[in-house]
């Protein structure tokens, strides 16, 4: 049972003496009574139609939600009394349901009906009964509360875990019960009695046709409230039909009383068609008012009957067991309450929202506060991304720095081996340019002396700086000669060897041959070095 | 504005600002990327060009070279040397001269082409004209020994003759010496007075 129950709707109504709860769900489309429960007050905690400590009355709700299996419903439908509702009625140009609104809103404004910021109103259109008597105005009966009580409300709500779905005035709930109890197009006459004044409703054909108020209340109607205490108690606690008309102010039931027959006679005036008012229901939520119908029958003429919240077969057993019992009554505004949205009946009776201002104004400022949140997320976005792209580019120029570090020093290192390559060829180009410069002198004088034949014999090998190579010697005989210069010019060291001078002197004792050759060599660049002995790393 | 405006704004705003600040973020995050894949590429190619260098060092280098380094014992140590050849080879050095030149067109004995004398062109000739004096097969030891060592020394300007007294070489000996920048690499590995 602790359960949530989809679209549950609980009615609360709020009275000096007891919370009164009845829970409504949809089945089938139709409202079904699920639990039906009340528990007093708790003492000093509402007084005046106004909560003197909500969490008082808060903590008595969730414990009578709890203790009647409610769970964990959220929606509730709060009452208030007529004592703090402002009324008035008023009439307006005929217009549509789109301009109905800003139109009432004016009218509202100018007749200061919400005197607080965090008030709020609401209004139901006056509907003639046939197209004849609709005139050029339309009336509109307007009910307003001030911030004290919407702020109450909401208190409490919060504090009881529950959603307020609406606030409606009570009076209009017992209307609402009262139409719900009779045949859809019957022409109905209900006196509600609230706290401080009574509203007479009239309904032609499920329509509210007029609505009236009368300074009459049931604190006026009983007898002074400390009479009343004492009566309960000598009775045995709340007393069902423990009071009786003695317990009735009677000049208050006989002041109402001229107040309904003069209503009778002016509805009989304006709609002489329909307003055969052949009986008067009476709607209340205290039990002293029990016996009202039975002395107000005398007085107006007319038979009265209390209404009592009507039950069917979709109600709970248990439900309408305490709905249709003697103390049924003084569920009227509960019951009312709890069908403020329940499908297919809101149409007889339009449900009014006495918190939608609130709401719209507490809307407001989550939107407002909703909005500050948003911005300040989005400073903390813009906070992100102005602390990441710092850090980013705080790592991002680290990065390069170091990666134009390592580039440098790959320069660095290129440069090294370019440049010890650069000299290692200058080194070899050089060694190979200077070679041009020199002779080869000791090849050249291996092949010579290889080339000399028996008996002849060298006293000058001369090579100048052109390579321009000069052999002198001297021969013991011309073949011998001419073979050594044969060989010679099969070096290849010399070219263009020729012979310059050979001669026999004739005073020489020897009788030598001296000859002159001459040539040229070729420098040391030339000759095939040999391998390097050593390789040095 | 009304709460109609309050809301739209109340989700544009933040969503456009949440939007934003995922765009500056994602976007600063591919530039990091893209900085630390430079920086990856960047440490690659350092990497790659010190194994170059690592391989170009490892190659093997000349041993023979032109010049040494021009320093003051490099001639006390050429002359030392010198004679340290001549006597291990059983020849007399009997005279010698020195003299310096500095590379240009006309100082060279031989006709060089511009980029052959580019090359040279902070190198220094020095000519040493010799007289050693011995027997054949010695003196012939004794060019060998001049000619084969690692540095280049060349001999020009020949005048080998037989005497009674012996065999007398006359000769131009030519050694280069180079300045610091020229020879740096020479230099470090061959100290000058230290080659022959």
């Amino acid at each position: 049972m602790n359960r949530k129950e989809p679209s549950t709707v609980v009615g609360i109504d709020l009275t000096e003496s007891e919370i009164r709860i009845i829970q409504m769900t949809p089945r089938n489309e139709r409202p079904s009574v699920l639990r039906v429960a009340s528990a007093p007050m708790p003492p000093s905690s509402f007084s005046n139609g106004r909560a003197v400590s909500p969490s008082v009355v808060a903590f008595a709700i969730r414990g009578l939600l709890d203790s009647m299996g409610a769970g964990q419903v959220e929606n509730a439908v709060f009452g208030v009394p007529n004592g703090r509702t402002t009324y008035r009625q008023f009439v307006i140009p005929p217009v549509s349901d789109s301009e109905f609104d800003s139109v009432v809103d004016v009218e509202v404004e100018h007749h200061s009906l919400v005197r607080t910021q965090g008030g709020g109103y609401g209004a139901i259109k006056m509907q003639a009964p046939t197209v004849a008597d609709r005139h050029d105005s339309v009336s509109v009966a307007c009910f307003a509360v001030e911030t004290d009580v919407t702020t109450t409300i909401q208190e409490i709500a919060d504090k009881a875990n529950l959603k307020v779905l609406a606030l409606e005035p009570s009076t209009l709930a017992m209307v609402r019960t009262a139409v719900l109890a009779q045949p859809t197009n019957a022409t109905i006459f209900n006196l509600a009695i609230g706290d401080k004044s009574s509203d007479i409703s009239f309904l032609i054909g499920g329509h509210l046709t007029s609505f009236r108020r009368i300074d009459i209340g049931a604190e006026r109607l009983c007898q002074e409230s400390h009479s009343r205490v004492a009566v309960r108690q000598g009775s045995g606690g709340r007393g069902d039909g423990g009071f009786n008309a003695q317990d009735l102010n009677m000049s208050a039931v006989t002041d109402l009383a001229l107040e309904v027959q003069r209503t009778r006679d002016y509805l009989q005036r304006e709609y002489p068609d329909f307003a055969l008012i052949d009986q008067i229901g009476i709607s209340f939520d205290e039990p002293e008012l029990a016996c009202l119908a039975e002395v107000l029958s005398d007085r107006v003429s007319a038979p009265c009957f209390n209404v009592s919240p009507q039950t069917g077969s979709l109600d709970s057993p248990e439900a309408s067991m305490e709905l249709s019992g003697p103390q049924g009554s003084r569920f009227a505004v509960a019951y009312g309450l709890a069908m403020h949205s329940a499908p297919a009946t809101n149409l007889r009776v339009p449900g009014i929202d006495l918190y939608g201002q609130k709401r719209t104004d507490v809307k407001q400022v989550e939107t407002r506060r909703n909005f500050a949140g948003s911005i300040l997320v989005s400073l903390l976005g813009v906070a992100v991304g102005v602390v990441g792209y710092f850090m980013y580019a705080q790592q991002i120029t680290s990065a390069d720095h170091e990666t134009a570090r390592v580039v440098q020093s790959t320069k660095n290192v290129k440069a090294e081996t370019d440049q010890v390559m650069a000299d290692r060829a200058l080194h070899a180009t050089q060694y190979r340019v200077l070679r041009k410069e020199g002779s080869a002198l000791g090849v050249l004088m291996d092949y010579v002396v290889a080339s000399l034949e028996p008996g002849v014999g060298l006293s000058l090998v001369s090579i100048s700086n052109d390579y321009r190579v000069t052999f002198q010697g001297e021969a013991t005989d011309e073949k011998g000669l001419l073979n050594t210069v044969e060989n010679l010019k099969r070096t290849p060291l010399l070219k263009d060897l020729s012979i310059v001078s050979f001669s026999r002197p004739e005073k020489d004792l020897t009788n030598s041959i001296k000859f002159e050759l001459s040539g040229t060599t070729l420098s040391a660049n030339h000759i095939k070095l040999p391998p390097e002995s050593t390789v040095r790393k | 504005m009304n709460d109609s405006l309050y809301r739209l704004f109340g989700w544009l705003i933040p969503i456009a600002v949440l939007l934003g600040a995922g765009v500056v973020i994602y976007q600063q995050s591919q530039a990091l990327q893209q900085a630390e894949l430079r920086h990856s590429n960047a440490t690659a190619d350092l990497q790659h060009a010190t194994e170059q260098k690592a391989m170009v060092l490892a190659l093997p280098q000349a041993v023979r070279y032109a010049a040494t380094g021009a320093g003051p014992s490099e001639e006390t140590a050429f002359l030392d040397d010198l004679r340290l050849k001549a006597h291990e080879t059983g020849t007399t050095i009997s005279s010698w001269t020195s003299k310096t030149s500095n590379y240009t067109t006309n100082t060279s004995p031989v006709v060089l082409s511009p980029k052959e004398m580019a090359v040279l062109k902070d190198m220094t000739r020095i000519t040493c004209d010799l007289t050693v004096k011995g027997p054949y097969p010695a003196l012939r030891h004794f060019v060998s020994r001049l000619t084969d060592t690692d540095r280049l020394f060349n001999v020009a300007n020949i005048n080998w003759k037989r005497t009674d007294a012996g065999t007398e070489l006359n000769m131009s000996l030519v050694r280069y010496v180079g300045s610091a920048a020229a020879t740096n690499t020479a230099s470090a590995a061959r100290p000058a007075g230290t080659s022959l």
